[in-house]
């Protein structure tokens, strides 16, 4: 594989520089444009009749745009009308938390469908039908991202989205549509039945991963991404909702918090130098098997450092490594099991004043 | 089907009055006592309401004439009338009893299209006033076979012949909504949560949840007192094994003593957490939060202690935690100037009830002080030994943040200052339990380490300060870009008292001084990470935007080998949905990390030790020069409104280009294809397939003091024949398969999932061939095929048939099975020996997983109101 990346590596830097050069570009087509494109105002259903049934032609561009003034001057139908044809989704939108009416925060409270999908006057006169009447549908073929993000922002801006501009997942253009169904029936308005089961969506590695042996109990329910992640933003990398990954981590294994009177430098900075969180194939949860997690950052004097066979016969026949021969006189028991951590128990840091070598 | 047709048939089917007569007797019992539960509540929860509101809801705002008139009547019951509340139901599909399907929340991706409507998920409305109340409770009868061939069948979950209930409690009225919920009630990971919300003023949530951690399963033990902090050894044990005549008789005596001695024991431990969380808004700008959790933790672990290089044993550790955290917090939300204001503390503590562990040495009878007790034989040294355990903590925490939009040019800017400690004081053990440990015979320390007198000081004082300084700015100056600048600083410092010792006791065996008296320090080690942050956005045609992004991290450590680190990131990444069939995401990213110097002996010098334990060419991973590459594709097809495809590819390379020893490479690479597709309105299959790869490729040396490949003196080169290479590999792949059918609508639904997984690991081992005496590797550097070998397959068919609206009969079959192959596994005994019969260096409790096969049958009787 390393000729390949070598290839993608140079190719990607090479695109690097020539896409350096488009962005000056583009910024200066931004500015001699801007202000010629905006979104067409809602058509008018004039004729029952020929009103489009499928979608019109949308707002075409990504940009913000004001909700209100896009949607000025059209008369609310209220929800009784809404669910005259949408009843499946009005029932739902009434079991949810945005159906609580006493809340002066919901759109129960305030316009009801027509809070988060504009006014329906020009859509029930146009006889209804997908995008008629400049409808918001909040279907990202048809809405811009950012504009169907507003919508929700509008009401939504504190709490845990409070730092969603800028974060990951709002730069790389996720709706919150991409996460929630409004109108669904599970928890939080997710799209699916369990926030792994949402955010595994996109992130494959991660469910490969947690399908692993050795992973946290997520598949059994107990933890959940957002446990240790807010996906709406944070001030911290990969989305922890702490300030460093080891914070988020002593949440849960606060006995590691320490600190200790012998620290383990490495485990110090970050947990996941030698744990990889959501699963590995080598108990428990760590990157790679014992004794070779240890020797990326060790080679010592002394100890016998590599599973070995003494004859090539041995070698064919399984390598056990409890049944192998002395090294040079050293016994094999640094090597098998937990290996060094057989001796070097208190490998998280020690406070023993004989805890130098973390034996104690 | 039309949506009013729909309406009108469940509205039928509500009126049906069939329902209660076909209950069998056990669910009228149950709603026997549900239902004084729902007068109670209705009568509780039946707060005077205030007159009818004219909300804008209510009243539609049309008041356009051009509004068409609405006929009350072929809207249903609720038009015309303002505000109608529907009943509200609970959605069948919540899985309450998860016993069922353990696995049920990381089913793989659903069928539905995720941007097509989606059927609403619940049924039976009901259009009446009052509040609103629904429950659905499942009773379990479950029986297991093979749950406890291996502990990893049980890891984080209760697996016995038992009955479980589940649980899901809703009210609501205008004013108020109550939700709570059990899980595997009777069982030992069950868990609750009772949520109350009076919207606009207060949330409150209360919570319990047991997790289960079993380690192993009848393994052998010659420790008494497990659980505790003093394990020990029948004294006839102890002489038996110091009597051993040698090492091929040690290990006879040693099985004996286990065949005669050991007793059975369940190395498991649980987590009680409680929490509770508050959440009042007194005004529609301030919120005020509150949170508490609390958590136990009881039980053993297997880990294992040392009485110096020729002596393990795996013990049962004792685990007595108890763990707080408490928050609280405000925020303030200026909606009009757009300006949020937020702030939180954070108090965390830990207690260990259990501060050390005093273990018996299987070995010795009585102390021993030989000279070179630490490699002499398995027979010298400690008659026990003291491990001290985590120590207790406290963690302080203050963050403020601020958060100021609608700044010209749609700019928004938030910072983010936080400040921490963490104190540990933990009294200080003493150096070593070696009784003989004493001044007087050569080699002896200068002091008695077993006394406590003698220890460096009384206590730990340790502590840690850390701050954070967050700052970001996003702005979209012009609708086709996105500029984001982000700056963060990121120090923790270390003030711990430093200690100044001359030596210490090695595994309570040996003691081991410095190279000059009080040398040996603890070092202060604390690290500065800051990153600088730079992205510009460009929306391009079709509902597309390129990202271009370049990251700086600059890192600086105290005490480590190297101070300072540079790393540079250049990122891009395209996302968009340049056409109704295809969702694309891309992101890659090239990053070089440079590093001013490596001092490899910083560790040591500074504590004037003159041999360096370390191979001096050696760079540790984390802090050496690396360039690394990520490439990740996400491709999402809809050629059918009824398929979804997707396909994903990730590769990933860390190369260490300064590394002659240590880590030399590190590449992963994933390809995963899913299928989901709805086949009719009645069936749902969806298909997965993930392959993953992982590379790791080390060198190292086998050297020691003197010795030809002394790297101090006889081998100062890179090149020698005791130099050794290892390449880890990793292979997994995992597949998965779901179906869902309605065989009957309304009536009869099957749902099953079917997934495999499989992890192939290996270890291949090359090492220069070189004469005997100048080469210590002379052996053959086999390579080892069964690293981790895992396959694991589970089949999860469940039959569910309606009676009508409020219960439901579900049969569910569960077939889990666990087949691991690795090196450690093959050979295993608790006393290994060599081929000759020696003794070889430890004595183990038996703590691996193994394989496992289970068999769950559960009958699942589900009841809603």
């Amino acid at each position: 594989m390393t000729g390949p990346i070598e290839f993608l590596t140079r190719a990607a830097r090479a695109l690097v520089l020539l896409l350096a050069v488009a962005l000056c570009s583009g910024i200066f087509l931004s500015r001699t444009t801007s202000g010629q494109e905006s979104s067409p105002p809602p058509p008018p259903a004039t004729d029952t009749a020929e009103a489009p049934r499928t979608s019109p032609a949308g707002p075409t561009t990504e940009a913000t745009v004001d909700l209100a003034d896009a949607h000025a001057n059209v008369p609310f139908v209220g929800p009784q009308v809404c669910q005259q044809c949408h009843v499946d989704r009005y029932e739902s939108y009434e079991n949810s938390p945005h159906g609580l009416i006493d809340d002066p925060r919901t759109p129960a409270s305030r316009n009801a469908c027509e809070t988060c999908h504009g006014p329906g006057g020009n859509h029930v006169m146009g006889g209804g039908g997908v995008g008629v009447g400049g409808m918001r549908t909040m279907d990202r073929e048809r809405m811009p991202v950012a504009e169907i993000n507003q919508v929700c922002l509008t009401c939504h801006s504190r709490g845990i989205v409070a730092l969603w501009p800028g974060s990951m997942h709002e730069s790389r253009d996720l709706a919150c549509t991409n996460c929630h169904a409004i109108h669904g029936g599970n928890e939080k308005l997710l799209q699916a039945p369990s926030q792994p089961q949402v955010c595994t969506e996109c992130h494959r590695q991660i469910r490969a991963q947690l399908m692993r042996p050795s992973h946290h109990p997520i598949r059994e329910q107990k933890l959940v991404c957002s446990d240790c992640h807010n996906p709406h933003g944070t001030v911290t990398e990969r989305l922890i909702s702490a300030n460093t990954i080891n914070e988020k981590c002593y949440e849960c294994h606060a006995e590691k918090r320490g600190p200790f009177l012998w620290e383990h430098p490495p485990v110090r900075e970050s947990c996941l130098n030698c744990h990889e969180a959501h699963g590995s194939a080598h108990e428990p949860l760590l990157r790679v098997k014992r004794p070779l997690l240890c020797q990326r950052c060790h080679s010592p004097g002394g100890h016998p450092s590599v599973l070995w066979a003494q004859t090539e016969e041995e070698a064919a026949e399984g390598q056990s490594v409890f049944g192998t021969r002395r090294f040079f006189g050293q016994p094999a028991q640094m090597l098998f099991m937990r290996s060094c951590t057989n001796c070097h128990v208190n490998i998280h840091g020690s406070n023993a004043p004989s805890g130098k070598l973390w034996h104690r | 089907m039309a949506p009013l047709a729909a309406s009108t048939r469940r509205a039928r089917a509500c009126d049906s009055p069939c329902v209660v007569g076909a209950l069998p007797t056990a669910a009228l019992l149950l709603i026997s006592l549900l239902l004084p539960a729902t007068a109670t509540a209705q009568g509780t929860w039946d707060d005077p309401l205030p007159e009818e509101e004219a909300t804008p809801a209510a009243t539609g705002d049309a008041t356009a004439s051009d509004i068409p008139d609405v006929d009350p009547q072929a809207a249903g019951p609720a038009a015309g009338s303002a505000p109608v509340r529907i009943q509200f139901q609970l959605y069948p599909r919540r899985p309450i009893d998860l016993r069922l399907r353990p696995n049920s929340g990381f089913r793989l991706p659903e069928l539905v299209p995720a941007f097509s409507p989606r059927p609403p998920d619940y049924e039976g409305i009901y259009r009446q006033p009052g509040p609103q109340f629904a429950i659905a409770a499942s009773i379990a009868f479950t029986g297991v076979s093979g749950a406890r061939d291996s502990a990893k069948a049980q890891e984080f979950r209760d697996l016995d012949d038992d009955v479980s209930v589940g649980l899901d409690l809703f009210l609501r009225d205008r004013r108020n909504y109550l939700r709570l919920t059990g899980r595997h009630l009777g069982l030992d990971d069950q868990d609750a949560k009772l949520e109350w919300r009076r919207p606009g003023l207060l949330t409150a949530r209360a919570s319990f949840s047991q997790i289960p951690h079993n380690y192993a399963f009848g393994a052998t033990s010659l420790y008494r007192g497990v659980g505790t902090g003093v394990l020990t050894i029948p004294d006839e044990v102890q002489n038996n094994l110091q009597g051993s005549a040698n090492e091929n008789d040690a290990a006879i005596r040693a099985r004996q003593a286990i065949e005669d001695f050991g007793q059975p024991v369940d190395l498991r431990h649980r987590r009680d957490r409680t929490g509770l969380e508050v959440q009042l808004v007194p005004t529609e700008a301030l919120m005020i939060s509150f949170k508490l959790d609390d958590e136990s933790r009881v039980g053993t672990r297997p880990w294992s202690g040392s009485f110096g290089l020729r002596n393990v044993v795996e013990i049962p550790w004792p685990v007595d935690y108890d763990s707080r955290d408490a928050r609280v917090g405000f925020e303030y939300f200026g909606e009009t100037k757009g300006f949020l204001v937020r702030g939180e503390y954070t108090y965390q503590t830990f207690d260990n009830n259990i501060s050390s562990v005093l273990f018996d040495n299987p070995w010795r009878a009585i102390d021993s002080a030989v000279g070179n007790a630490l490699n002499a034989n398995f027979r010298s040294g400690s008659s026990t030994g003291l491990i001290d355990l985590y120590p207790d903590n406290e963690h302080e925490q203050v963050t403020l943040t601020g958060v100021k939009r609608n700044l010209p040019g749609n700019t928004t800017v938030m910072a983010t200052v936080s400040r921490g400690s963490t104190e540990q004081d933990d009294e200080l053990i003493p150096f070593s339990v070696n009784t003989a440990l004493i001044p007087g015979a050569a080699g002896n320390p200068p002091f008695d380490t077993s006394d406590p007198a003698n220890r460096p000081a009384t206590n730990a004082d340790a502590e840690l300060e850390n701050r954070l300084l967050h700052f970001r700015v996003t702005s979209k100056p012009t609708k086709r870009l996105d500029i984001k600048f982000q700056y963060r600083d990121y120090e923790l410092d270390n003030n711990t008292a430093q200690i100044f010792i001359d030596g210490f006791v090695a595994e309570d065996a040996q003691y081991r001084d410095g190279d000059t008296p009080t040398a040996l320090t603890n070092l202060p080690i604390a690290h500065r990470d800051r990153e600088t942050d730079l992205a510009l956005g460009i929306r391009l045609p079709k509902r597309t935007k390129l990202t271009l992004g370049y990251e700086r991290r600059e890192t600086d450590r105290d005490f480590r080998e190297v101070e300072n680190a540079v790393e540079d990131t250049f990122k891009i990444s395209f996302d968009g949905k340049p056409a109704p069939w295809v969702d694309l995401r891309a992101s890659f990213l090239v990053s070089d990390r440079t590093i001013d110097e490596y001092i490899f002996d910083q560790f040591y010098t500074i504590q004037d030790i003159q041999n360096i334990p370390q191979l001096p060419f050696l760079r540790m991973f984390d802090q050496a020069a690396r360039d690394r590459d990520r490439l990740q594709l996400l491709a999402t097809f809809f050629p059918h409104e009824s398929v979804i495809i997707s396909g994903s590819v990730i590769v990933g390379t860390d190369s260490y280009p300064d590394s002659s020893f240590g880590v030399l490479g590190d590449d992963h690479r994933l390809a995963s294809l899913d299928l989901s597709w709805s086949a009719g309105e009645r069936v749902a299959i969806y298909a997965s397939y993930t392959h993953e790869e992982n590379d790791v490729s080390l060198q190292g040396r086998e050297w020691f003091r003197t010795a030809p490949s002394d790297p101090f003196t006889n081998a100062p080169g890179l090149d020698d024949p005791s130099n050794w290479r290892a390449a880890s590999h990793d292979e997994i792949d995992t597949i998965g398969f779901g179906l869902e059918a309605h065989l009957i609508p309304e009536r009869l639904r099957f749902e099953v999932t079917w997934t495999f997984s499989e992890t192939d690991g290996r270890i291949d081992y090359e090492s220069p061939v070189g004469p005997n005496f100048i080469d210590l590797n002379d052996f053959v550097p086999a390579s080892f095929e069964e690293v981790d070998d895992v396959r694991f397959y589970s089949l999860n068919p469940e039959l569910t048939y309606t009676f009508g609206e409020r219960l439901s009969l579900a049969f569910a079959y569960l077939r889990e099975r666990y087949d691991i192959d690795d090196f450690n596994l093959e050979g295993f005994t608790l006393v290994p020996t060599t081929p000759d019969g020696d003794f070889n260096g430890a004595i183990f409790m038996g703590t691996q997983f193994t394989d496992f096969d289970i068999d769950l049958w559960a009958l699942k009787l589900k009841v809603r109101y």
